[in-house]
């Protein structure tokens, strides 16, 4: 309903005692709530009749969605906290709300191949080590940091900017389904909301809400992911930056934030310590058990995609051979293809990554706040 | 087979056409009166009637010019009466009685094989057509005359001579795969499409070559067989498009519609049917540049040769079945302004852009297309650098040889003729040996890039060509390693994004 926010709902639901309460209350009983008076719950009563609950409600059941409210046990317990806490939050798959260690990756939708990198392997260390990833399940960073989590069998929840049973942007279905067995999505949007340009900022306060530290991987100065960032701040959340190329445009939005005092982040070992726990490297090392073929095809590749023929004419193999390679290895996560039939290697983080207690110097010209 | 009955009885002089004439047979009677003067024969001046049977079908077109000049010859006596018994006529007439050629006299000559027959009475210019068909005695003429001295027994049919055919001599314009610089990855996914008869789809920025790689593809596929070479001239002698000299059509067909074309011009259609541009490219390759730039309701009727090998038309004025068994290759680019994907250039478009552009695919279509081809740009240094690739002949090699394995695994179910890219699914579950290795890596690679489950029949298909160029029993994890990397539209959008150069 229009003009109603969570703050008004939770004082008129603590005023009548229940939701059921409120909804049932007269225009005159909401007109004597403070904060509410004449205009606003005329407006009210206007458009109750148009609200069907009994409806929302069947339809949430039919696409396997949870409704859970501020005042139900299964309400995610980081939220509650909130200032502004959804009244309503509608919860799919198998994440239970719980407060465990949790970290929020998030970024631009049009990221660079190093991004993508970065997030993924931030994902795969944070799931590795048993840590819910938090994003959006928006293109670009998002993907790669939930893909990163199932590929380690980690945790992941998205928070949508739609109704919980729309998929958006809709070639993120079988990412999505992949989550619900992983992980789940949540949504304060009503069921079957289309997605909406509006919806997208206030759902970032929860991204950040849901975590206890937030990393901007890659974005732009006025992006989503600084208002994300913000948030985190104002409730308290550890906020990281990704380094970048100064050259490169999706990294303006991290070193703005360095610039304002974000915590700088280099590997997965400050933020995993952020969240309760410690860093451990892939189990399984990286390049054991590779044909001949694999090898040779991941000898030329480096950090910057190459076309598939320039790689068939690096190997000196047959064509049909290097597409066998470079797919394998795609599917073992040691190559990432970009556009255009390229391919990269993906980098890894590697030695401990503890972060540096070295300290001693402070520099003079020091200015962050 | 249309039956010309005639009767000439006395009356007021008329000309009647019977039998469901369009207006060029019914303008028949001009011509036919005036090439019976101009040969120096008597049009009687009596109530003559034409008809044409059944009298229940549509009849069109000129060929009954001569079949009914020479019923009036032979009513009016001016040819013997039991001269014609025997002998199929076909031909139009011009107005000084030259026999003028006619589309579809391959069918007729398919159609008129058979005891009783004693010959084809054709014009010369169909001739060669008529001659493909073993066990006919053709009888090309030119001119009226010459057929009424021949049926009154003064000379004896010339019977053709079929030595002007030679021996599959290269068309004009020949194209090969050695003059493809670059491009390694698109011939090899080519060449199993080929080897598979599978449908494709290459996907790359403008100038990349799609259209040259596309136009090379029949001279990798097998050559036609004497049946099939027989099968697809009958579909252009249809359409009235054989060359005179040596119109068999030895070269597999290669036709490319515009985007702007008609639902009919595609698939086939008019008052009465007439093939289309998938009939035309039957045993062949049916070209679709700019996919996305198709109607949607014309790829969508492309479903049904697509599936069947053949196209129903049905029209008011009568239903044909038409073949279409065409291998589908289409292009376009990946995203509206081209350069997605070009390390050369920066894509301007935004993922929604790139979303819908995607969406105008026709899904019933791409769910028949089992290779994604990415095609990129070659640059012009390198263009120049590059050596010729390999030949069409020694790729086309061991496109047969595949082709040969699948033809063996399909003799035990009735299915010779089809290729991996055709056979029905129920045979590919049962005989393509996918064993325990390569089900664990498929469904891991699905889960892991996120593909859409519809890609694992076509990932299938393709790993079983792969095998079978390689000529292995069963099919292993490395051919269907290589047929996933041919699913690129399968996979959610990847960041293209900014990079450094």
């Amino acid at each position: 309903m229009p003009l109603l926010g969570p703050v008004r709902i939770a004082r008129l639901v603590t005023t009548f005692g229940s939701a059921r309460a409120a909804w049932h209350a007269s225009e005159a009983e909401l007109a004597a709530v403070p904060g509410i008076g004449p205009r606003l719950s005329a407006h009210i009563a206007r458009s109750r009749p148009a609200v069907n609950v009994e409806r929302a409600l069947r339809r949430a059941g039919e696409a396997g969605a949870r409704v859970t409210t501020w005042w139900d046990a299964g309400y995610p317990e980081r939220l509650r906290e909130l200032d502004d806490a959804p009244p309503v939050v509608y919860l799919r798959g198998r994440w239970d709300g719980t407060a465990g260690p949790a970290a929020a990756i998030v970024g631009t939708r049009r990221p660079s191949p190093y991004g993508v990198n970065v997030a993924r392997t931030l994902g795969e260390a944070l799931g590795r080590a048993g840590a819910v990833v938090v994003s959006g399940l928006a293109r670009g960073i998002d993907r790669a940091a939930h893909a990163g989590a199932l590929r380690e069998d980690g945790m992941t929840v998205a928070v949508l900017g739609c109704g919980i049973d729309v998929v958006y942007p809709p070639e993120h279905r079988s990412l999505m389904e992949a989550m619900l067995a992983r992980g789940g999505v949540v949504s304060e949007v009503p069921i079957g909301m289309r997605p909406r340009p509006q919806q997208f900022p206030p759902r970032n306060r929860l991204i950040s809400a849901l975590a206890q530290a937030v990393v901007v991987v890659e974005g732009g100065v006025d992006s989503g992911s600084l208002i994300t960032a913000r948030h985190a701040a104002a409730q308290g959340r550890a906020v990281y930056a990704v380094p970048g190329s100064v050259f490169s445009a999706a990294s303006r939005g991290p070193h703005h934030l360095l610039a304002q005092g974000a915590r700088l982040l280099q590997g997965p070992g400050p933020l995993l310590e952020a969240v309760g726990l410690a860093w451990r490297p892939g189990t399984s090392g990286p390049v054991a058990g590779l044909t001949d073929t694999e090898a040779r095809v991941l000898a030329v590749l480096d950090e910057r995609p190459e076309q598939i023929d320039r790689i068939i004419e690096g190997t000196a193999l047959d064509a049909g051979c290097v597409a066998a390679a470079l797919a394998t290895l795609e599917v073992r996560g040691l190559v990432q293809q970009t556009p255009g039939k390229r391919f990269a290697r993906w980098s890894v983080f590697e030695g401990s990554n503890r972060p540096h207690r070295a300290g001693g110097v402070t520099w003079s010209n020091h200015s962050s706040s | 087979m249309v039956g010309v009955e005639l009767d000439v009885s006395p009356g007021l002089p008329t000309f009647a056409i019977v039998g469901l004439p369009d207006t060029a047979v019914r303008e028949a009677r001009e011509r036919v009166r005036a090439a019976v003067r101009n040969s120096g024969y008597e049009m009687p001046v009596r109530r003559i009637t034409v008809n044409l049977a059944p009298a229940d079908t549509r009849k069109a077109g000129p060929v009954f010019d001569l079949p009914i000049a020479l019923g009036i010859l032979t009513a009016t006596r001016q040819i013997p009466p039991d001269a014609l018994r025997g002998y199929i006529v076909v031909g139009e007439l011009s107005l000084d009685g030259a026999v003028r050629p006619v589309p579809g006299v391959l069918s007729i000559a398919l159609a008129a094989r058979g005891p009783g027959l004693r010959g084809l009475v054709v014009p010369a210019a169909n001739a060669g057509e008529a001659a493909l068909i073993d066990g006919i005695a053709v009888h090309p003429v030119r001119h009226l005359s010459e057929v009424c001295r021949a049926l009154r027994g003064q000379v004896p049919f010339v019977p053709f001579a079929s030595s002007t055919r030679p021996a599959s001599a290269p068309p004009d314009g020949a194209v090969d795969y050695a003059e493809v610089r670059g491009q390694a990855h698109a011939r090899r996914a080519l060449e199993i499409a080929a080897a598979g008869a599978h449908n494709v789809l290459m996907i790359g920025p403008p100038g990349a070559g799609k259209t040259m790689l596309a136009r090379r593809l029949p001279t990798i596929l097998p050559p036609l067989t004497q049946e099939e070479a027989i099968e697809v001239t009958r579909i252009y002698s249809v359409t009235g498009r054989l060359r005179q000299q040596d119109p068999l059509i030895t070269v597999r067909p290669f036709r490319a519609p515009h985007h702007s074309a008609s639902l009919q011009a595609l698939v086939g259609g008019g008052l009465l049917p007439r093939p289309g541009e998938a009939s035309l490219a039957h045993l062949g390759v049916l070209f679709l540049d700019e996919l996305p730039e198709f109607r949607r309701d014309v790829l969508e009727a492309l479903r049904q040769p697509l599936e069947e090998g053949q196209i129903a038309v049905a029209r008011v004025h009568g239903a044909a079945v038409f073949p279409a068994r065409c291998m589908l290759v289409a292009a376009m680019n990946p995203c509206p302004c081209g350069h997605l994907g070009d390390p050369g250039r920066a894509c301007a478009c935004s993922p929604a852009q790139r979303g819908r552009y995607l969406r105008r695919l026709s899904g019933p279509l791409i769910d028949r297309v089992d290779l994604h081809v990415e095609v990129p740009r070659v640059g012009g240094a390198d263009l120049v650098a590059l050596a010729p690739g390999e030949p069409s002949g020694d790729v086309r090699a061991r496109v047969v040889r595949a082709r040969a394995i699948q033809a063996a695994r399909g003799a035990g179910l009735g299915t010779t003729a089809l290729a991996n890219g055709t056979v029905p699914l129920a045979s590919v579950r049962a005989t393509w040996g996918l064993g325990g290795d390569g089900r664990r890596f498929l469904s891991r690679a699905i889960d892991r890039l996120f593909l859409s489950p519809r890609a694992y029949e076509r990932i299938v298909r393709v790993a079983r060509t792969i095998a079978d160029l390689e000529g292995a029993g069963e099919i292993r994890v490395p051919h269907l390693a290589e047929a996933v990397g041919y699913r690129s539209l399968d996979r959610p959008a990847d960041p293209g994004g900014p990079e450094e150069p």
